[in-house]
């Protein structure tokens, strides 16, 4: 049975001009989309247009931060199925520089729009005074920039080491990759977690959740892996990586996307049914304020579409095997982790709206707005233009990764 | 070795390795038999595909057991809390679906888990004590480093003769017949040296 093996395959470059109008839509989405958000939204809809680019930013953030975790797994458990499509993930991943300029406007324009602690008088509240070692504004400066400058340089230095693999080969370079990411994945999952903290569950600083840094990480790995399920069998549709490329892919990353469904379902139950029991004012807040009005249904449509509709999208074998199925599962959770995401943040605007008019903190129901959407428009055309940028620049798979033959030829034994 | 009063099972041959077995496989599907089974020491790549298994309905069970757990639990819940005895605690409704949740998912899966065991059982026909292929001598390999194929007399397509021709043709190695009484034939326990004399 012993027959030589197969030369593996050589590198390919992206072949730009088979996407269509994507490398144009993306470009003209980021500055009609950003440019627009910032016109309109001075022109008298700060808050809003604060919320909604750090709106935009999140998700921005969460999908990049779900790449680059997916990319150090891959190294920390030596994995051999994901080559093929880990160019994909580091090119996402590489995306955080970006990132990085895109929080800019966040942290010089709109902070104090956005946290309401940093204009909170510490007289008037007792418990903020109590926070006030961690919730302090040169802290948290600095803690912004560090997350972003390690997710930058983390995800720069995966993708950078993983091209110059392509040019020499040497497989030194996968088991340096591997062992940083050791050392990196406790850093992420930090970095993660209190980024967590500082611009999201800090919108409104009273309630905390334990389980906050997990929930974000759960919508974080879901989203990252159904935009790779989009990505990789978009190149494929354009004709990229004939016969590479194969339906034990799609089947293994729609295992992923149905185990981080289910995940993000047991965090999220958890973390409300916790708070429901304990029913203590500072916490349950978070929810009442989800429950007002049509917010009402706006979370019930968050559980029902978020968890039950790709649970059952994606539960049988054939779902995950075909194509369009599994297509359509994981761009229904990417339009979930949006509304996820708009969940998380957007209460929090008519919570300040209601205190800058003087009322008690309330909301009053999903009003969504033009700005919202400008803005993720925005976001998305300009992380879409960089990604398409980084991943033309070199091959669309790991040519030369040691590991390229298994990940060629993986099978799930059914 | 000869039994002419004895019902036969079937026709037994060994195959020198795992990729020799699977070829055999192929083979014996190709032609279209359907009664008939490999075994060997360990599972082996691809051999479903070789058999060509269809989808296991043990899924079905796995469905009707969930059911049932999800039922008993609402309905276990639902009676005691909100019917038979209902009684406030801590502010909360007699029957709420946070508390619940957990109570569900866990008779969920505890009866799909029963579900499925019990569908494994009832579609494999087991437990079973006793199988022909243990009159074999040459069986008791399987757990070591043997690997067969028997095929069955009761398929349509079996045919002694022929069918010992074909399975020394596509390999087969001490193609013997395997009868059903276990009295008359080499017990596998039995030695060796015992059994030829």
């Amino acid at each position: 049975m012993s027959h030589h093996p197969a030369p593996l395959p050589p590198a390919e470059k992206l072949r730009i001009e088979r996407l269509g109008i994507l490398p144009v839509l993306f470009p003209v989405m980021g500055i009609l989309g950003l440019s627009g958000t910032f016109i309109w939204g001075f022109l008298g809809h700060r808050d809003q247009l604060a919320f909604s680019y750090l709106f935009a930013f999140a998700v921005g953030f969460t999908v990049c931060a779900g790449a680059l975790f997916w990319t150090l797994l891959h190294h920390a458990l030596d994995a051999d199925w994901s080559v093929i499509v880990r160019r994909i993930l580091e090119s996402i991943a590489s995306c955080f520089p970006v990132l990085l300029v895109l929080f800019l406007p966040i942290a010089f324009l709109f902070p104090h729009d956005l946290w309401h602690w940093m204009t909170t008088d510490l007289a008037e509240d007792p418990l903020l005074a109590w926070k006030r070692p961690f919730l302090n504004e040169p802290f948290f400066y600095i803690r912004c920039a560090f997350y972003l400058l390690f997710f930058s340089l983390a995800g720069l230095l995966y993708r950078g080491l993983s091209v110059r693999q392509d040019a020499d080969g040497d497989p030194r370079l996968t088991l340096r990759l591997r062992h940083t990411a050791y050392g990196f994945i406790p850093l992420f999952v930090l970095c993660l977690t209190f980024a967590g903290f500082d611009w999201l569950m800090a919108l409104d600083h009273h309630w905390y959740s334990t389980m906050w840094g997990v929930y974000l990480f759960a919508g974080c790995a879901q989203s990252s892996m159904a935009l790779l399920i989009l990505i990789s069998n978009g190149l494929v549709r354009t004709g990229h990586l004939k016969g590479l490329f194969t339906v034990e892919h799609n089947h293994l990353m729609g295992m992923l996307l149905f185990a981080f469904t289910v995940f993000w379902g047991y965090i999220s139950f958890s973390q409300y049914f916790l708070q429901w029991y304990a029913n203590i004012p500072e916490e349950t807040w978070f929810f009442v304020y989800r429950n007002t009005g049509t917010w009402f249904w706006y979370s019930i449509f968050l559980v029902v579409g978020h968890f039950f509709v790709p649970f059952l999208l994606l539960l049988t074998q054939p779902a995950k095997r075909t194509p369009w199925r599994i297509c359509t599962a994981a761009g229904w959770v990417i339009l979930m982790h949006f509304v996820d995401i708009y969940w998380i943040i957007m209460p929090n605007l008519q919570l300040q709206q209601s205190r800058h008019a003087g009322h008690v903190a309330a909301t009053t129901g999903f009003h969504p707005h033009i700005l919202d959407l400008l803005a993720l428009i925005g976001v998305i055309g300009v992380l879409g233009h960089a990604f398409l940028w980084l991943f033309s620049r070199n091959s669309i798979f790991p040519a030369r990764d040691p590991r390229l033959r298994e990940s060629l030829s993986v099978t799930n034994w059914l | 070795m000869n039994h002419p009063t004895k019902t036969l099972h079937g026709l037994g041959a060994e195959f020198s390795s795992a990729g020799a077995l699977l070829h055999a496989a192929q083979k014996i599907q190709s032609l279209g038999f359907r009664r008939w089974d490999v075994y060997s020491p360990f599972p082996i790549h691809g051999m479903d595909q070789a058999m060509n298994f269809k989808r296991s309905k043990v899924s079905l069970f796995s469905l009707l057991g969930g059911c049932t757990g999800l039922t008993t639990g609402f309905v276990l819940i639902y009676y005691t809390s909100a019917i038979n005895y209902p009684l406030i605690v801590q502010g909360k409704p007699y029957f709420a679906l946070e508390p619940s949740l957990p109570i569900f998912f866990e008779l969920t899966i505890l009866l799909t888990a029963f579900g499925t065991i019990l569908g494994l059982l009832l579609l494999t026909l087991m437990p079973r004590l006793h199988h022909p292929v243990f009159n074999w001598d040459r069986f008791k390999k399987v757990s070591d480093d043997g690997f067969f194929l028997v095929l069955e007399s009761a398929d349509p397509r079996f045919d002694a003769q022929a069918s010992r021709k074909l399975l020394q043709e596509i390999g087969g190695d001490h193609v013997s017949e395997i009868y059903q009484d276990p009295e008359e034939n080499p017990h596998p326990a039995r030695p060796e040296s015992e059994i030829t004399q």
